[in-house]
């Protein structure tokens, strides 16, 4: 085996693999937020393994190997697996069975609520959010991936914020509960009268 | 992928039900709603990142691995 050929193409190289390995669970992560099935997330990363596995050879080596596969990955699912409507119509798990799996603690705001609230976003606002917020993923990479100017981006974020605000009836500080381990949106007006009777 | 006009457009209003909101103006978000939803985002995410994840992954990238493997022999 040559020298040249070692160097041919990064699938060579042990190291793509383990480098693919690393980011399933974020892979995951975002075709679930994405489609809303952790079932149909899962035919999405293997398809998006599949895909990046076949051409490793545009994958230019030192570059953010994150943002490469969520690129793949976002154009799989918009080319074959979405549905007509921007919601999410059918949620097969994440949004309803692990409800009960807390991670809601350090969160003022129910992780099952949330949950909901999220899947009720237009997608091209929930990709972006989800991109943005929680992957690491900056939003120069972000509008790399989505094919769109920076501002767009920043501009859907924003939305993105004010409708799940809006959808979580949280407009102001004032609709948060003051105790950051609080896990249920405080209740203006609630239950304060018994406290004092 | 066209970017719609509306995208580059100016916020929409958020709706002020009470009047009273001591937030931010109409088109911006109060910061403390801002982190809660940056925090719940984060919790929804992390819950899903740290799920197992399954056997069939890892069996497809060696399958792929020693395929080619494979292919190589016969090549070389």
């Amino acid at each position: 085996m040559s020298d040249k050929h070692i160097a041919s193409g990064n699938r060579a190289s042990l190291d793509f693999r383990e480098k693919l390995v690393a980011e399933i669970p974020s892979l995951r992560a975002f075709a679930a937020s994405l489609s809303g099935s952790m079932q149909q997330a899962d035919d999405l990363v293997q398809d998006t393994l599949l895909k990046a596995w076949g051409h490793a050879d545009s994958f230019t080596a030192g570059t953010n190997i994150r943002a490469w596969l969520f690129t793949i990955l976002r154009n799989t699912y918009y080319s074959l697996y979405r549905k007509r409507g921007r919601e999410v119509q059918d949620t097969d798990g994440i949004y309803s069975n692990k409800v009960a799996v807390s991670g809601g603690q350090e969160s003022a705001i129910d992780l099952a609520d949330f949950r909901i609230a999220l899947a009720k976003l237009p997608e091209e606002q929930r990709e972006v959010l989800i991109m943005v917020g929680a992957t690491g993923l900056s939003y120069e990479e972000t509008a790399v991936i989505c094919g769109v100017a920076v501002g767009t981006i920043k501009s859907r974020v924003n939305r993105a914020r004010i409708k799940l605000a809006e959808l979580l009836g949280i407009n102001s500080a004032e609709d948060i509960g003051p105790d950051r381990t609080s896990l249920a949106v405080y209740q203006p007006g609630g239950h304060k009268a018994l406290m004092t009777s | 992928m066209t970017t719609t006009p509306e995208d580059d457009d100016a916020m929409p209003p958020v709706s002020n039900s009470t009047g009273q909101n001591s937030g931010a103006p109409p088109g911006e978000i109060n910061a403390k709603v801002q982190d809660a939803i940056g925090r719940a985002l984060k919790a929804h995410y992390d819950d899903l990142v740290g799920a197992p994840v399954p056997d069939r992954f890892l069996v497809l990238l060696a399958e792929l691995e020693a395929k080619e493997k494979r292919d190589d022999g016969e090549t070389s």
